[in-house]
Order: structure tokens, then C-alpha cells, then sequence
């Protein structure tokens, strides 16, 4: 049994690697996620010479570490920019990432982001805070004194 | 049947009182913070799952919840409390959260649950004040649950994971201990990787029911340290516990004095109800937009005598079909008891042979066991915070052992069943 366990275990590890293609491609998501437009991140920054991995944009809006002093701003669950941050940069599904603030929140591990209902709102709060970060789609009309940091 | 109902409505009760309690303070005090908010800001924020929205809100409450209902298909075996009729008290509660800011740097966090189980207690489960001086840092003292795994701090809030019942094999409820002590968390990351780690102290002393008696559970030191990885889409996460628990079982007390009396001192150490119990374990998760992974290793080392050797794992690989998603986990255990040498002489007095006797009886009860099983489930995500679940699983445990089952035929020998589980689950 242990060594069935074992076999199991490190096919399920190689599964993302072996079987990028294996997708059940998300209908909804993946059509909003095809959208034509990009996902960048812009912060309200003294520097202009500031690009953030995308571990650390990960990182920023899961709660995490990282050695920038940033605070990230997120939009709320159901904008189409959201569905797209979460697919192409989080990397995972809405239900995961609620399920993940769900577990976060209870056990009290991380907070979760600023939360705002529309990207508009989200860009505004940006605007107005320094050190604060949010994303937006590549169509957005992005305030001068914002930086890009993730594209 | 009635005293089912009862148990679930009086819990049931006793929750909604503490949650209207709560809400009354949390309503109370959010009328006197609203003139300090920024009233653009708040036009804007929504509440999802972040009461933290730009504003002040000192207090913050959050419940949650599950009913889950569930049957074997084998009227001679139960598992799990679970037998072949449907049954919604075995693992159906109700919480909540409460977070009181006193500051940016220190929250008092109470968290009480309303369990429909008679083997966990209601009340408040967790109290602590944390403090966090830098944003990288957290510091917890209070009544806390033990992460001793991946999901021991979030078991209750089924929201949080695929399952509707985690393996047993790993997650056994008596290893759900909220310790009274001290946390010290510490998060880290950079361009490649994030992670934090943890590392406590503190006590735990509870009452437990063994064949219809009460016993008490104490460790006076208790203490481990855990260390999660992110990476990409993997969280790796290793750990190591050590407790000193001293387990009062008044029956083997009894016996333990006997043994010393006609100087069987040896035996009498063996079957001690008093040593070190060492959890070490290592869990692998990945997740991405299409398919999900977690496994999870534990072994559980003692030399408490009542108590097994437990070592047990499982592995889960699902696909995602946002809402939908399904999974398939193969689970398994193997508990295990050091034999007792009895050397006790039989036929030299009567004293000395029930001696013996219960000495083998003790021996026999606390024999070896396993378990491997297989669960197939689905989710779906009704809306952002509640979901439906189905779940089946085999359970096929070593013919004439225990197979984990709660009550099992004697005369026959197999340890076979199927679990069926339905469940709704929710965070509000």
C-alpha cells in the first residue's frame, strides 16, 4: 500500500508537468480570460524603476511576504477583471481563491486585499494612497502619476 | 431518532444565541464607528469576504457552517457514528468569528462552534490576542487550535476543502487539540518563493469518553514548529510536534496498581498511561486553473501503551470545472500497539491468573488496525460562499481487525463498507 501511495503521489506531482494540455478549459472563465485585452499591475510609487515577479504579485495578492513595502487593492468577485487576474496571474479558479480567503480568514493566517466593487474604484484608492498596488485590464486609462510594476 | 433532533436543535440554539449576541456588539459598535469613515471610500468598498475594505471597523464577524448527512450501506457496521441509515447530527455545525481590532497591531479573535456530535464540545473553541508588531510577524496567545496538519486549524469550516469528510486515517478527531499557549508566526518571501513558519507552546487538559466513562487528557508541554513553502502553484508544508501527556484512564490505573503490588513492576511501566507522543508530518499541494493535488504523509510515534503508532497518508488529484469539480483520494492507515510480554505465571493462584487475564484482554483490545479507502466526490460552487458536495467512499479495512469502524459484526470477518455523504457548506 505504501509504495501504491507512493506511485500515486508522484504522479499526481508530475501531472502538472506531464499534462499541461490536460485542461478542461473553464467555458466562462476561459472566455472572459481570452478577452483581448492584458492584465498589468500599476502602484502609486516614488520609483519608476520598480518589476515585480510573478511570484511576488502572487505573493502581494494571496497574502504573502515580500521585501517591497506595497499594500495590494483587489476588485470584487465577478468583475471580468478579477476572473482574469486570478486565471492568468493567480493561477487559479474563483472558487479556489474563495475557498482560500475562506481558509485564511478563519484561521486568521493572512487578510486578505483592500476590496473594491469596481476596477474604477480600485484605481481611484491607488491614485490617492501611496504604496498601494492594483490591476487593471490594458484598456484602462492609467493615471500619469502610476507606475507600471507587472506586465 | 428524538434525541437526535433534540441534541442538533439545543446546539443549534445555543449557537444562534452566541451569534445574536455578537451581532448585536458588532452592530452596536459599527453605528459608532460610521462617522469616522471616509465616505468616498465607502460609496466604493464592497464586503465581500473582507470586512478590512478601506474602513475602520473595529469589530468583524464572520460565521460559518455545514450540514452534511450520511450513511454506510452495512447494518451490522457503523463508522464514523455513521450507520446504514441516513443521519445529518454526525458532522453538521454552526460558527462563527469574531474579530475585535483594540489597534492596527493587536486583535482579540474568539471563535465558538455548535457541534451536532455528542464526541466534540460546543463553545468557544478558540480566544487569543494577536499581536503582530510588523506585517511579517504575528504573535498568538490565548486558546488556539494546534496546526498539526494542513487543515487541522480550518477542519470545522468545510468550505475550505474538497472533501466532505478529510481521510480519517489522518485527520482522527481525538488529534484536534486547542492549546492553551503561545504562537509565534513568521511570514518571508521574495522574487522566487513565499512561506512562514511556526512555533509554539502551550497546555491542553480535556476531558474524553471511552466506553461510556469519562477519562481525562493532559499535557503540560506541548510543543512543535511548522514550515510552509509557496512556490508557484505548490505549497509544501513539513512539521514536527511533541507533546508529554499524561492520559488518566481510571481502568488501567486499577490495573497498573495491582501489577506493582505482586511486583510485576515491568509490566506495570509498559502499559503506562503517562509519555511523549512525537506527530511528525509533510504535505504536498498543488492547484491550478484546471486540476488540483494534495497529499499529505503523517506518523504519530508514542510510548504511551494505550495508545497507537499511527501511521497514514493520502493523495488526491481532481479536476476543475469552474463551478463544478471532482476528485479522487486514496487514503490509508496502519495503527499499531507494541505486544505486551506477559510473564505473569498462570496456575500458581488465582490473584496472579485474572492478573494475567486482564493484562491479555488490554492486549487484545488494543490491537493493530488499517485502513485503506477510496473517495470519489464533487463540488459545486453554488455562488462565492456556498457549496454542495457529494461524496462516496470505500472502506476496505484487514479482514478481523477494526478497519477504523466504530462498531463492526463479530461474526463476520470482513471490514467492508461504502460511506455516502451529502453536504452544503458556507462562509458568510
Amino acid at each position: 500500500m505504501k509504495t501504491l501511495l507512493l506511485k500515486i503521489a508522484l504522479i499526481g506531482m508530475l501531472v502538472p508537468y506531464c499534462l499541461p494540455a490536460f485542461a478542461q478549459t473553464q467555458p466562462d472563465e476561459a472566455a472572459k480570460a481570452t478577452a483581448s485585452y492584458k492584465i498589468i499591475l500599476v502602484a502609486n510609487i516614488d520609483t519608476e524603476k520598480l518589476s515585480l515577479t510573478k511570484q511576488e504579485v502572487q505573493n502581494l495578492f494571496m497574502g504573502g511576504v515580500i521585501q517591497i513595502d506595497l499594500t495590494s487593492v483587489a476588485i470584487a468577485a465577478g468583475d471580468p477583471v478579477r476572473t482574469k487576474f486570478n486565471l492568468s496571474i493567480i493561477g487559479l479558479t474563483e472558487s479556489r481563491v474563495q475557498s482560500y480567503w475562506a481558509q485564511m480568514q478563519f484561521t486568521g493566517r493572512k487578510k486578505p486585499p483592500i476590496t473594491f466593487a469596481k476596477p474604477e474604484h480600485a484605481l481611484a484608492y491607488v491614485a490617492r494612497n501611496k504604496n498601494t498596488v492594483t490591476y487593471v485590464s490594458t484598456q484602462t486609462s492609467i493615471p500619469p502619476d502610476l507606475v507600471v510594476v507587472y506586465q | 431518532m428524538t434525541a437526535v433532533f433534540s441534541k442538533t436543535m439545543i446546539t443549534l440554539r445555543h449557537s444562534l444565541t452566541v451569534l445574536v449576541v455578537a451581532w448585536v456588539a458588532f452592530s452596536a459598535h459599527a453605528e459608532s464607528e460610521s462617522a469616522a469613515v471616509d465616505v468616498l471610500d465607502t460609496s466604493a468598498a464592497t464586503s465581500t469576504s473582507d470586512a478590512r475594505a478601506v474602513n475602520s471597523s473595529k469589530l468583524k464577524l464572520s460565521t460559518f457552517g455545514r450540514i452534511v448527512a450520511g450513511r454506510i450501506n452495512d447494518s451490522d457496521m457503523e463508522f464514523f457514528s455513521y450507520d446504514d441509515e441516513w443521519r445529518a447530527n454526525r458532522q453538521s455545525l454552526i460558527g462563527f468569528r469574531l474579530d475585535t481590532e483594540f489597534t492596527d497591531k493587536l486583535t482579540l479573535v474568539t471563535q465558538g462552534v455548535g457541534y451536532t456530535s455528542n464526541s466534540r464540545e460546543d463553545g468557544i473553541t478558540q480566544l487569543y490576542f494577536n499581536y503582530s508588531p510588523v506585517r511579517s510577524t504575528n504573535i498568538r496567545v490565548g486558546r488556539t487550535n494546534t496546526a498539526l496538519f494542513n487543515l487541522s486549524e480550518s477542519y470545522d469550516i468545510g468550505f475550505t476543502y474538497p472533501w466532505i469528510t478529510p481521510p480519517q486515517q489522518v485527520y482522527s478527531e481525538f488529534l484536534f487539540i486547542n492549546m492553551d499557549g503561545i504562537l509565534l508566526n513568521y511570514g518571508f518571501g521574495n522574487v522566487d518563493i513565499a512561506g512562514d513558519i511556526d512555533v509554539y507552546w502551550g497546555q491542553y487538559g480535556n476531558e474524553f469518553v471511552i466506553a461510556g466513562a469519562s477519562n481525562f487528557a493532559e499535557s503540560k508541554h506541548s510543543q512543535g514548529i511548522a514550515l510552509n513553502i509557496y512556490k508557484d502553484n505548490w505549497h509544501y508544508r513539513a512539521s514536527y510536534h511533541s507533546s508529554h501527556f499524561e492520559i488518566q484512564i481510571k481502568q488501567t490505573g486499577e490495573l497498573r496498581e495491582a501489577l506493582v503490588q505482586v511486583g510485576f513492576q515491568d509490566i506495570a511501566n509498559f502499559i503506562s498511561d503517562t509519555g511523549e507522543i512525537k506527530i511528525l508530518q509533510a504535505g504536498v499541494h498543488y492547484d491550478n486553473v484546471d486540476y488540483f493535488f494534495r497529499s499529505e504523509w503523517t506518523k504519530l510515534k508514542t510510548d504511551i501503551y494505550i495508545m497507537p503508532e499511527i501511521e497514514s497518508a493520502y493523495a488526491t488529484l481532481g479536476l476543475n470545472y469552474y463551478p463544478y469539480s471532482i476528485y479522487a483520494t486514496l487514503a490509508w492507515s496502519d495503527l499499531y500497539y507494541p505486544p505486551v510480554s506477559n510473564g505473569i505465571p498462570l496456575g500458581l493462584n488465582p490473584q496472579l491468573d485474572v492478573l494475567k487475564f486482564l493484562v491479555d484482554d488490554l492486549s487484545n483490545v488494543l490491537a493493530d488496525d488499517s485502513l485503506v479507502s477510496l473517495s470519489l466526490g464533487a463540488r459545486y460552487d453554488f455562488s462565492h460562499n456556498i457549496a454542495f458536495k457529494l461524496e462516496t467512499t470505500v472502506l476496505n479495512g484487514e479482514d478481523n481487525q477494526r478497519g477504523l469502524f466504530n462498531v463492526f459484526s463479530e461474526n463476520n470477518p470482513e471490514r467492508e463498507a461504502m460511506l455516502f455523504q451529502v453536504a452544503i457548506e458556507w462562509v458568510f
